[in-house]
């Protein structure tokens, strides 16, 4: 049965998890516009029952920091918005339960890889140029066709799959942001747009392959993947943007035999 | 020339590594010879370059060692510093550095092959 | 904030302001299996490169001759230069077999298949098959140290 304070603080002691009755939430504070360098400061959250980072951040802004920057919109882990480095890795702030993190001050930072415009956001005007540039839309060879279409484009399930799990892709930048190639290569392309890249060759209504090709068959294309996989690991979502590279790899050297 | 050209050409290389290296360590630790040292002797050692076929396989390693590894390590540079002028002085450089490689190495194998102690 | 980059612009023409870390990313989490392969991988290649330089030099001495050719292996026939062997030796196994692990992987033969993601999300390319060969490129490394500490050390 929960004590008092138990139900005041909204916790309970099961399953052998002792909740804290507050955590210290370490944030990173820099505004580059305005000069100087980042500093970390501080913030005591009052801890409840399945607080999130996310939470805590919310928590923080709300009742001592209002000036506390972070992006954040869905907290459901599905716009990808509130992608940070909780503890050193990219993780998703509304995703990411307190209490799954080791016992200690949580330090939460701005994406490894992305100039920071403020605090905990990002600028993610490169990530999204990459993606246009791979052309991330249906190309058929009749474009008049294609913009009056007379019938369905039928496709099978067995097709779908093909490319299915690189089209849940949320583009939170997790995957860029834990990118060894994209930290080291401002070019690079990235895990991101080369997955969106392959999502688009794998469907069997496009007819852009060879229009497509062209913007990854390059050094800061595909190639410079050098397949540390750390993409894989932490997207939240399972798209595996390794595996779509190294299909992208796979058809551009058949297509060369 | 386009990445998967490069790439493809960077396969094949890597295959026929895999077999000359493996040959080549093979005839100082046991093919040929009783042993590491006496594989270091000079005469074992200009006997393998007076052997046709083991000439060859070293011209072939030297070639496909300097493609491969040189590639490779332009890709490197090319993440270290960026820009226009340093891109083309690696890709140029690349070129030249392998070049001299398989010019020196040949010289050492051509040359060996052909002189008698 | 500046205007988009048109999507039709060469990647060239895509201007980062993002500084680039050549190094600082090594240290950066998680740090996991496949990522400790690549930087060995990359740092095998570099050690491999310096030596195929090296060798090319030495085995030149042959052209000078027997007595020239004997002593310059005899300066070289010291415990420091035979454990540098070994490591070279060590580093070919590893970086040979990883390579091949990574060729498998580009063509698409141990990559895995795109599948439906159904919560854990478990990635296909992170699979046993592929991390079977990248411990089996740790072992060939291992092996390949005792091997050639054998025949160099002990003598065949």
């Amino acid at each position: 049965m929960a004590t008092a304070s138990e139900k005041e603080m909204n916790v309970s002691s099961e399953h052998g998890f002792t909740p804290p009755k507050e955590v210290i939430i370490r944030c990173s504070r820099w505004t580059p516009s305005v000069g100087g360098k980042p500093a970390v400061k501080e913030y005591k959250v009052l801890y409840s029952q399945g607080m999130t980072v996310l939470d805590a951040l919310l928590y923080a802004k709300e009742n001592i920091d209002a000036s506390l920057s972070f992006r954040y919109s869905c907290r459901m882990g599905i716009c990808g918005s509130c992608g940070m480095l909780i503890n050193g890795r990219p993780m998703l702030a509304c995703e990411t339960q307190i209490k799954e993190l080791p016992p200690g001050p949580i330090e939460t930072e701005p994406l490894a890889n992305y100039d920071t415009i403020r605090d905990l956001a990002t600028d993610f005007t490169d990530f999204f140029a990459h993606y246009r540039f791979v052309k991330p839309y249906l190309i058929r060879a009749d474009k008049d066709e294609q913009e009056k279409p007379a019938k369905q484009y039928p496709q099978t399930e067995k097709d779908r799959l093909k490319y299915l799990q690189f089209s849940y892709c949320i583009m939170c930048g997790l995957c860029d942001a834990a990118c060894p190639p994209v930290a080291m290569d401002p070019k690079y392309i990235g895990p991101q747009a080369l997955a969106a890249s392959f999502r688009w060759m794998a469907d069997s209504r496009d007819e852009g392959r060879a229009e497509r090709a062209e913007t990854v068959d390059h050094e800061h294309g595909c190639w410079q993947c050098h397949v540390a996989m750390t993409c894989s690991v932490v997207c939240p979502k399972g798209i595996d943007p390794a595996l779509g590279i190294q299909m992208l790899k796979r058809l551009l050297i058949l297509k060369r035999l | 020339m386009r990445g998967s050209k490069l790439m493809l050409v960077n396969y094949m290389c890597m295959v026929l590594i895999g077999i000359t290296l493996f040959l080549h360590l093979a005839t100082h630790a046991f093919l040929g010879v009783s042993g590491y040292e006496a594989s270091l002797e000079p005469d074992a050692v200009k006997g393998h370059y007076t052997d046709t076929a083991t000439a060859f396989m070293l011209a072939v390693l030297l070639v496909v060692l300097a493609f491969h590894s040189i590639f490779s390590f332009k890709t490197t540079l090319l993440e270290w510093r960026h820009g226009k002028t340093w891109t083309k002085a690696v890709n140029w450089g690349a070129i030249v550095v392998a070049a001299v490689m398989v010019a020196f190495g040949m010289w050492t194998i051509v040359a060996a092959y052909i002189t008698r102690w | 904030m500046d205007a988009q980059a048109p999507a039709s612009a060469s990647v060239s023409e895509v201007e980062s302001r993002k500084k680039s870390r050549f190094l600082g990313w090594a240290f950066d989490k998680p740090l996991h299996l496949e990522r400790f392969g690549m930087m060995l991988h990359r740092a095998t290649g570099l050690g491999l490169l310096l030596y195929l330089i090296f060798h090319l030099v030495v085995t030149n001495a042959i052209l000078g001759g027997r007595v020239f050719f004997a002593d310059i292996m005899g300066m070289l026939s010291n415990p420091l230069a035979h454990i540098g062997e070994i490591v070279v030796v060590g580093a070919v196994g590893f970086h040979g077999i990883n390579g091949i692990r990574l060729v498998l992987i580009g063509l698409g033969v141990i990559s895995g298949r795109p599948h439906r993601p159904d919560f854990p999300y478990k990635a296909p390319s992170l699979n046993n098959a592929e991390k079977g060969a990248l411990w089996t490129a740790f072992g060939i490394g291992v092996v390949s140290v005792l091997v050639a500490s054998f025949f160099i050390l002990i003598g065949g």
